[in-house]
């Protein structure tokens, strides 16, 4: 399922407000492209201090999940050689930081297996807004997705 | 803290939707569980989010079983309201 990109771009300013003051109480920093549909989210890791680039592919969205992806913003190094180690967050449940360097969450489109991720139980991409697993994380809009992403991130020992 | 007429203890913070600029003020008894008190915000908010739990300033993810002051909740704090779900 495709959507045109100022289909996208509207949805996404519409989504700003809230996601800048979300970033602006926890000191983070946002760039929007809108012409390449691209959310770049940047700030410290809470626990060792280094320097991270959270980005957020948004092509398709919201009929799709966007793409959420870490980046090193000094070296460039993106992927699972620069991804948070997991870490235990309240209730025993289980990081959103997979093993295999990917966002183990219904909001990011890289965890599908139709796309390469470890998730075959959730639907295809495009049924992501349905997904509603009792325990899991749930988020709909960037900044509630943001923010669970740095919740993790904040429970993570640093960055691998 | 806050003890009005003599009753429990009470904290009073500012709970934010991270999707909404917009913010609402809340007091609760210090006893009160976190996920209790998430709950009653996400419906003040209108959402009918499962299990919230609220992301405190240093963006640390509270756990829904402790009360309020156990969890480090204190008056005048500014909390996010979010999904306290983990990953697989």
């Amino acid at each position: 399922m495709s959507i045109p990109g100022e289909v996208t771009v509207a949805i996404v300013d519409d989504e700003l407000p809230g996601l800048l003051g979300y970033l602006n109480r926890h000191g983070w920093q946002v760039e929007w492209s809108p012409l390449e549909l691209r959310l770049a989210v940047t700030g410290r890791h809470p626990k060792d201090g280094v320097p991270v680039r959270i980005v957020a592919a948004l092509d398709g969205y919201r009929a799709l999940p966007p793409a959420w992806t870490f980046e090193d913003p000094t070296g460039g190094r993106g992927g699972a050689s620069f991804f948070p180690r997991a870490g235990s967050i309240p209730d025993g449940r289980s990081s959103i930081f997979h093993g295999k360097g990917v966002i183990c969450a219904p909001f990011n489109r890289l965890a599908y297996k139709t796309l390469g991720g470890p998730h075959g139980d959730w639907g295809g991409p495009e049924k992501w807004l349905e997904v509603n697993v009792p325990s899991q994380v749930r988020a709909i809009r960037l900044a509630n997705m943001f923010a669970v992403i740095l919740g993790h991130l904040t429970a993570s020992p640093g960055m691998s | 803290m806050n003890q009005e007429h003599g009753g429990p203890p009470t904290v009073t913070v500012t709970v934010h939707e991270p999707s909404s600029p917009e913010s609402m003020s809340f007091s609760w008894p210090q006893s009160k569980k976190v996920g209790e008190a998430a709950a009653e915000a996400a419906a003040a908010f209108g959402l009918s989010a499962e299990e919230p739990t609220f992301q405190n300033a240093a963006g640390e993810v509270l756990d829904r079983q402790k009360p309020l002051v156990a969890a480090g909740v204190r008056d005048g704090d500014v909390l996010d309201l979010v999904s306290a779900g983990g990953g697989v």
